[in-house]
């Protein structure tokens, strides 16, 4: 008699056999469509894999030919690269972990141009970060320049207040000013209150007791003082807020003052000419276009890094649930780890790089270290850190690039602009992210530089004799309200050439108006800088004190020997 | 396996002549199968045994879907009882090497109420064999034959209308 059926056994090792076979026959094209289908969703753009190989018994995947196209340049490629191998962890995978202990990418390219269109058919919407910067740096500025054959020297311009968007933005900041003046009115005397609290507090602590009573005692005046501290912190904290709010305002207003002149010149027939409008006509689409591309990749890496929210469970009716004891598990793996990966690849201008990539993972408490990329090269560096260990994490990128060719730029538009026959540029920049605040400055020298002019005849000859500009972008603030400024003599060099053709009675025009516009600016803008001030004195001083009076009494709110007891 | 092909394979294996141990070891490990949850790799495995396993599977279906109801019900002393093997200190090595293995934590025996129900399916193992096949041999003795001429078991033995709605049903499934 035998318990066994030898016939079931074989015939599941037929269907093994069967698996394998589907395995062998399909699981390369799924994975290489999932892999397309999954890079084109965070592209945006046509994502192209030349080949895929996996092996299961192996463990390991290999890819030939993947290029990633550039959803805002779609004739280029934003990253390209030969060939990548990736030997994953058999050990993990069956505890359902990725783990790629080791890797290697290369042949990668970045801008490479492409035979065909890397747009998709459906359009992707641009993140509210990429707006932000396309409409801050990439929006075309007239300059007025249109209006430079109608210049006339004796056009009379006044100014209307009304109509003056800097004026009004000052206005508005100074009602917001006052409302949270009348909002903080009652504040001292609320204060004063707390004071004669805290006081009261102090004293019965002070009064003799036993050590138990004393205990107690010190308990109760530290839950009060704590709830007083709280208050006043959470004030502090508002009234920064508002004070934030309203020194922003300000600062929007005088960015607003130049857009002001431009409009009053422009409505008078008289070309603004203006430095800063000039350089971003230049320089700001294909500024834009790749910076936005870079933010958009460093905020999309840094998000798929961080660790996701424990998400609630769904409401299932669990009837037999119990309780799942956890042991110490000698290897415990994120879902995904990519320990380390060596990167070989060339610039634009053909130099060779080296680098490594480490630490890129799902659980980066867990895995306790930062994402890393560093890449190298005689003329090029950069380094990426996405730390996302604690929450909210931060990523830094500072890079450093001698050389780069910048043949075939396009600067400007058909109104006004050129194209760069030859010329190279030295690029240094540092951007940061913590949490969800940016900063960073990215600096650009070009030099050496040979311009075929287009649009504006007048234009043409400044154009065709400027041999380098510098420019400097600097970002800070948060998302969709970020603040990016370009600055750049690109612009100086223009204007000042453009206005010495317009004769120079232009420039004492918008002289005087510039002279006008400061008095009724610089009146408007001292009162908000009083109201601003009085706020800080008289709102902002008395909490600082009042929190520091807390944050004592709350230290000697506490008998000798029982701090340890009640620490914060 | 459809109801009929269950109950004919059930009255097959209390009126054939077959060694009555298959009908027994099913009807025993269709009692563990039925008591663990079945949201896991273990009861997979079950499933895998009944396939390779000489045993009578209508006889482990039946039991399966008696003793599910039970299992629900064994559901708070299986969780103590899991909850207690899990704890204990002797036993401590064995689990962290088993939650250390590949594929095994999939079985989820580090759950107090699936370890308590396997335990309790395993105890009751022998048990419910010898017993099973005791009351298999005493049915044959005492009701085979007289069990033979109820209609309903003449039916399901081997009526030929049965006999094609078997093969048909088999046929198109």
């Amino acid at each position: 008699m035998s318990f066994l059926r030898k016939g079931n056994i074989l015939a599941l090792v037929g269907g093994a056999v069967l698996v394998w076979l589907a395995a062998a026959l399909f699981l390369d094209p799924w994975l290489r469509r999932a892999l397309v289908r999954y890079g084109q969703a965070a592209a945006g753009a046509k994502v192209e894999v030349g080949a895929l190989r996996s092996s299961l018994f192996r463990g390991s995947l290999s890819l030939s030919g993947v290029a990633v196209a550039d959803k805002n340049e779609p004739m280029k490629n934003i990253v390209e690269f030969d060939a990548a191998v990736l030997r994953v962890s058999r050990r993990a995978a069956l505890r359902g972990r990725i783990v790629v202990s080791e890797a290697s990418l290369n042949g990668l390219r970045f801008g490479t141009p492409r035979k065909t269109s890397g747009a998709l058919p459906r359009s992707f919407e641009p993140t509210g970060l990429e707006r932000a910067v396309l409409s801050r740096l990439g929006s075309a500025q007239d300059a007025g320049i249109s209006k430079l054959s109608e210049a006339k020297s004796n056009a009379v311009v006044e100014l209307d207040a009304a109509k003056l968007s800097c004026l009004k933005r000052l206005d508005e900041a100074k009602a917001d000013a006052d409302a949270v003046t009348q909002r903080y009115k009652d504040k001292p005397a609320e204060y004063k209150a707390m004071e004669a609290e805290l006081r009261k507090a102090v004293e019965e602590l002070r009064a003799g007791g036993d050590a138990l009573r004393k205990a107690q005692a010190a308990a109760a005046a530290q839950r009060k003082l704590k709830a007083m501290l709280s208050k006043v912190e959470a004030d502090k904290k508002e009234l920064n807020a508002d004070l934030e709010r309203i020194r922003s305002a300000a600062k929007a207003a005088e960015a607003l003052k130049g857009e002001d002149l431009d409009a009053v010149l422009a409505a008078a027939g008289l070309p603004s000419l203006d430095s800063a409008s000039l350089a971003k006509r230049l320089l700001g689409p294909v500024l834009a276009k790749r910076f936005s591309t870079a933010l958009y990749w460093m905020d999309w890496t840094r998000k798929r890094l961080a660790k996701k929210p424990a998400q609630a469970e769904a409401p299932t009716r669990q009837r037999r649930k119990g309780v799942d004891v956890e042991f110490p598990l000698k290897h415990p793996y994120p879902v995904f780890l990519l320990e380390q990966a060596s990167v070989s690849g060339f610039l634009e201008g053909g130099a060779a790089f080296e680098g490594r990539l480490s630490g890129v993972t799902s659980d980066a408490p867990m895995y306790g270290k930062p994402a890393r990329l560093e890449l190298e090269a005689s003329s090029f560096r950069t380094l990426a850190v996405f730390d996302q260990v604690r929450s909210p994490g931060s990523a830094a990128v500072e890079f450093e690039a001698d050389g780069l060719p910048l043949a075939g730029v396009e600067l400007g538009d058909g109104g006004l602009g050129a194209v760069v026959a030859e010329g190279r540029a030295k690029a240094r920049g540092e951007i940061r992210l913590s949490g969800e605040r940016w900063d960073g400055e990215l600096r650009l020298d070009a030099e050496g530089l040979e311009l075929q002019p287009r649009g504006l005849d007048a234009a043409a000859p400044v154009l065709r004799g400027l041999k380098r500009f510098q420019a400097r972008i600097r970002l800070s603030g948060q998302g969709d309200s970020m603040d990016l400024s370009l600055e750049s003599d690109i612009g100086k060099a223009l204007a000042a050439a453009l206005l010495k053709q317009a004769s120079g009675a232009l420039a004492d025009q918008r002289k005087a108006l510039e002279e006008k516009l400061a008095v009724l600016y610089d009146a408007k803008s001292s009162a908000l800088r009083e109201r601003l001030g009085g706020l800080e004195s008289s709102a902002l001083g008395p909490m600082l004190k009042q929190e520091k009076a807390v944050q004592e009494a709350l230290r000697s709110a506490m008998p000798k020997g029982f701090d340890k007891l009640f620490r914060r | 396996m459809n109801p009929l092909s269950l109950l004919k394979s059930i009255v097959a294996a209390l009126q054939g002549e077959d060694d009555p141990a298959y009908a027994a070891a099913g009807f025993a490990l269709g009692a563990a199968w039925g008591l663990v949850p079945k949201d896991n790799l273990c009861s997979v495995l079950f499933v895998l045994a009944f396939f390779f396993l000489r045993i009578d599977k209508g006889m482990a279906l039946a039991s399966a879907a008696l003793f599910t109801p039970l299992g629900f019900l064994l559901d708070g002393p299986a969780h103590s009882l899991g909850g207690a093997l899990l704890s204990c200190g002797a036993l401590h090595p064995l689990w962290t090497w088993l939650y250390n293995l590949p594929v095994l934590p999939l079985t989820r025996f580090n759950n107090t109420v699936v370890l308590g129900n396997l335990a309790i399916g395993a105890l009751l193992f022998v048990p419910l064999f010898v017993l099973s096949k005791r009351g298999i041999l005493r049915y044959r003795a005492a009701w085979r034959a007289r069990a033979a001429q109820w209609r309903v078991v003449k039916a399901l033995s081997g009526l030929r209308i049965v006999s094609l709605y078997l093969e048909w049903t088999r046929g198109g499934s």
